[in-house]
């Protein structure tokens, strides 16, 4: 009776039937001991394929039955021959099997391993002829080196980086960076597929020059990658440079535009008891909005005091923001687009300052001394025996010190006894001393008068400070309207309106 | 002809002579009346005088102040001197104040219960009177005397159109119309300037001035303006609508009208 041989499988071949070669296309190199070694490093991310020639040695038919490639990242490739299939004697068959690295690595190694039988004349490779006495050849493929596959620089070859940081850009404007795609591999790195894009959400980040892909990259040659980066507002931008597993952050900075210093357009020399406008301009319009603060100094001149009427008026204060808008050449300060101010009664120096993105930049005016400055005059005759002048103005050096009064009747004859002179110096001396109101003054001066003051028509006024002489000439008495409402004292006369 | 001399020239000008000056007073959006110091193109606040105002206007020789139930009537030093009660159905609400070239009278207009007042000093009267105005017609500025009263008016168009502005005088014993004047300006608010007959009003964001001669002064201040009023002697107090600015005009007989700014902390 005929023994049926049962099926094994021999893990050493008793008949050492197929060989297994390096192939490159061309050339056919037997594989000692039936350990492949390829000498790396092979880029992770980037796959390999492994040639591999089995030729029969025998002078007999082979049926080769299956294969199989095991071990991390190893697979078949999908255009190895359909199975089984015989192997005529001497005769070769190619197959490749497929490598992608999926990470860095000293080495790593798979198994590729051909599953065959011996082919009687008889016999073939299907059917029920099919041999069970089945043969394995295993083939170790070891690489050595696994690097890490394509890298991004800013200079070919130089280091990898992990994130490409722009510099800080101006809104609407573009920064450029160029990068480098190395291989820093011993072996042609081809990459298949160009970056994906987009590179951000925002779009503010883009790729405007770059190689044609697929990519071949012979070891350590580098292409360049011209990258932009465009903030369309300020703040942080981030995106992501990823070619198959190269994965770089892209980061920046979208900053508002640089403004120019603004100037301060305001009179160089101030009088005193004004009102004026101050305005800040750009030389250029403005790129953005931005805000500032507008601030009032004084120094009043020696010896005197700080005078609080010296600020601007709407707000009421000596410090004022103020913004410029896109394209504002002139900054609006509160609601409007000057500030006004007051220059006080006090001779000094007025400093405005303007303090603007980090920057400062002021100018200063003068408010020189000047003459006793009048704004209002009175001059009654309250009863029958008294004359008054009220003065109402500033002294904005505080120096006041002569008084002169000369009357005229009415046939514009001065009165006797002519020019009257008072030295005033103490009385103003002490009132400014106490007053917060700067050189503000009310003067009110009281004359008895002997005989009819209806024979008093008119009056000179001369008042002297360190600056001057201030004439008013020629003020008209009036009588007194007594205020009704207030019981009149007639021994000294009525207040007068 | 009898000899003129002066006394030893004058009593010599002490330091109590010597005084800040006085621009007048302004009533600010929250009723506060507040003194203002100083003289044209440099104002310095004061101390606030009084509060909880609905009404004010002092021009240096006198003033009213009317509060919610009563009238204060005030001096050339700017002092309360009396107040009347105003129990005629003037309390609570807005008013109209309406002073004369005559500092012993006055006029109220209580826009609340549409009623007319003349007060008067020596003794202190306040004295219904018997105008009856239309429903289409607005006080917007009051002045008069002894016997008559004249009412700066906006009367209603009957059929669309803008509102007209009148002068229109009564007498005060009868309540008759006795003359009225068109004018060619419009207002939210008219002020009687008492010097020959010239008027200043507010209009959006303009005031004002028009002179019985015809001529006119205006000035844009570039925001809305709500009310104004006397503020003192030749000066009248302009407010901004929103509360936060307010002006001093100035109206001298013989000068130009000059408009500043006074600070915003003498107005708030």
């Amino acid at each position: 009776m005929k023994r049926l041989l049962p099926l094994v499988l021999l893990t050493v071949p008793l008949w050492a039937q197929l060989q297994f070669n390096s192939f490159d296309g061309a050339n056919e190199t037997p594989i000692a001991n039936n350990l492949y070694n390829l000498p790396g490093p092979f880029p992770v991310g980037v796959n390999q394929t492994v040639r591999i020639r089995v030729r029969n040695r025998s002078g007999q038919l082979a049926c080769i039955v299956r294969n199989t490639a095991s071990g991390t990242g190893f697979s078949l490739n999908n255009g190895n021959p359909s199975l089984p299939a015989t192997l005529v004697a001497d005769g070769a068959m190619d197959f490749k099997v497929d490598f992608l690295p999926t990470s860095v690595a000293r080495s790593v190694s798979a198994n590729f391993e051909i599953q065959y039988a011996p082919l009687t004349s008889a016999a073939s490779c299907s059917g029920p002829n099919t041999p069970n006495n089945i043969f394995k050849a295993d083939l170790i493929i070891q690489i050595s080196g696994i690097a890490a596959g394509a890298t991004l620089s800013l200079t070919p070859g130089g280091a990898a980086l992990t994130l490409v940081q722009f510099p800080n850009t101006t809104i609407l404007q573009k920064s450029s960076l160029s990068v480098y795609l190395n291989n820093p591999s011993a072996t042609t790195l081809t990459l298949s597929d160009p970056p994906n894009t987009p590179l951000d959400t925002k779009g503010a980040f883009t790729i405007v020059n770059q190689p044609a892909f697929p990519l071949t990259l012979n070891p350590t040659e580098a292409a360049p990658v011209d990258l932009q980066f465009s903030p369309f507002a300020t703040g942080s931008y981030i995106g992501v440079f990823v070619l198959g597993p190269l994965s770089i952050t892209l980061t920046g900075n979208g900053t508002a535009p640089p403004f120019a210093m603004p100037t301060i357009s305001v009179d160089s020399a101030l009088s005193s008891s004004v009102q004026a406008r101050l305005a800040i301009l750009l030389p250029t319009p403005a790129p953005s909005r931005a805000t500032g603060t507008l601030t009032l100094a004084f120094q009043p001149s020696a010896g005197a005091v700080d005078d609080s009427a010296i600020k601007f008026l709407v707000p009421s204060s000596r410090r004022v923001s103020f913004t410029f808008n896109p394209g504002d050449t002139m900054a609006t300060i509160g609601t409007a687009k000057d500030a006004a101010f007051q220059t006080g009664t006090t001779a000094g120096m007025i400093t405005f300052s303007i303090d603007f993105l980090n920057q400062t930049t002021q100018v200063k005016s003068t408010v020189a001394p000047q003459p006793i400055a009048i704004d209002g005059t009175i001059a009654n005759r309250p009863n029958d025996f008294q004359l008054t002048i009220q003065l109402t103005g500033y002294d904005n050096s505080k120096s006041a010190s002569q008084l002169g009064f000369t009357f005229y009747d009415t046939a514009g004859v001065t009165v006797p006894p002519g020019r009257i002179a008072l030295d005033a110096s103490k009385s103003f001396s002490q009132f400014f001393a106490q007053s917060t109101a700067g050189g503000l003054f009310s003067l009110l001066a009281q004359f008895p008068v002997k005989g009819s003051t209806a024979k008093i028509a008119a009056a000179d006024v001369e008042l002297i400070n360190s600056a001057g002489t201030t004439t008013l000439t020629k003020l008209r008495f009036s009588p007194c309207t007594p205020v009704i409402a207030t019981p009149c004292p007639n021994a000294t006369g009525c207040p007068c309106q | 002809m009898k000899r003129v001399t002066l006394l030893l020239a004058l009593l010599a000008v002490s330091a109590a002579a010597i005084d800040i000056p006085r621009a007048g007073f302004v009533r600010d959006s929250q009723g506060r009346v507040t003194a203002i110091n100083g003289i044209a193109g440099n104002f310095v606040s004061g101390d606030t005088q009084a509060s909880d105002t609905v009404a004010f206007s002092w021009n240096g020789a006198y003033g009213l102040r009317k509060t919610g139930a009563a009238i204060e009537w005030w001096d050339a030093s700017g002092t309360p001197v009396t107040t009347l009660e105003a129990g005629i159905g003037l309390s609570g609400g807005d008013a109209v104040i309406g002073l004369t070239s005559d500092p012993s009278i006055a006029f109220l207009y209580s826009k609340s219960v549409s009623a007319l007042c003349q007060l008067r000093a020596n003794p202190w009267r306040l004295q219904q009177v018997p105008v009856v105005l239309s429903d289409q017609e607005e006080v917007l500025g009051l002045t008069g005397g002894r016997d008559s009263v004249t009412i700066a008016l906006r009367r209603a168009p009957s059929a669309g159109g803008e509102a007209s502005l009148f002068l229109t005088t009564f007498d005060l014993s009868s309540g008759t119309r006795t003359a009225e004047l068109p004018s060619a300006r419009t207002a939210s608010q008219v002020l009687f300037l008492n010097n020959g007959g010239a008027l200043a009003g507010i209009d959006g964001s303009t005031i004002w001035i028009t002179n019985p001669n015809g001529s006119e002064w205006t000035s844009d201040t570039g925001v809305s303006l709500s009310s104004l009023a006397w503020m003192g002697r030749d000066w009248i107090a302009v407010q901004a609508a929103d509360g936060t600015q307010q002006f001093a005009l100035r109206v001298r007989a013989g000068s130009d009208p000059q408009l500043y700014i006074l600070p915003q902390a003498a107005i708030q």
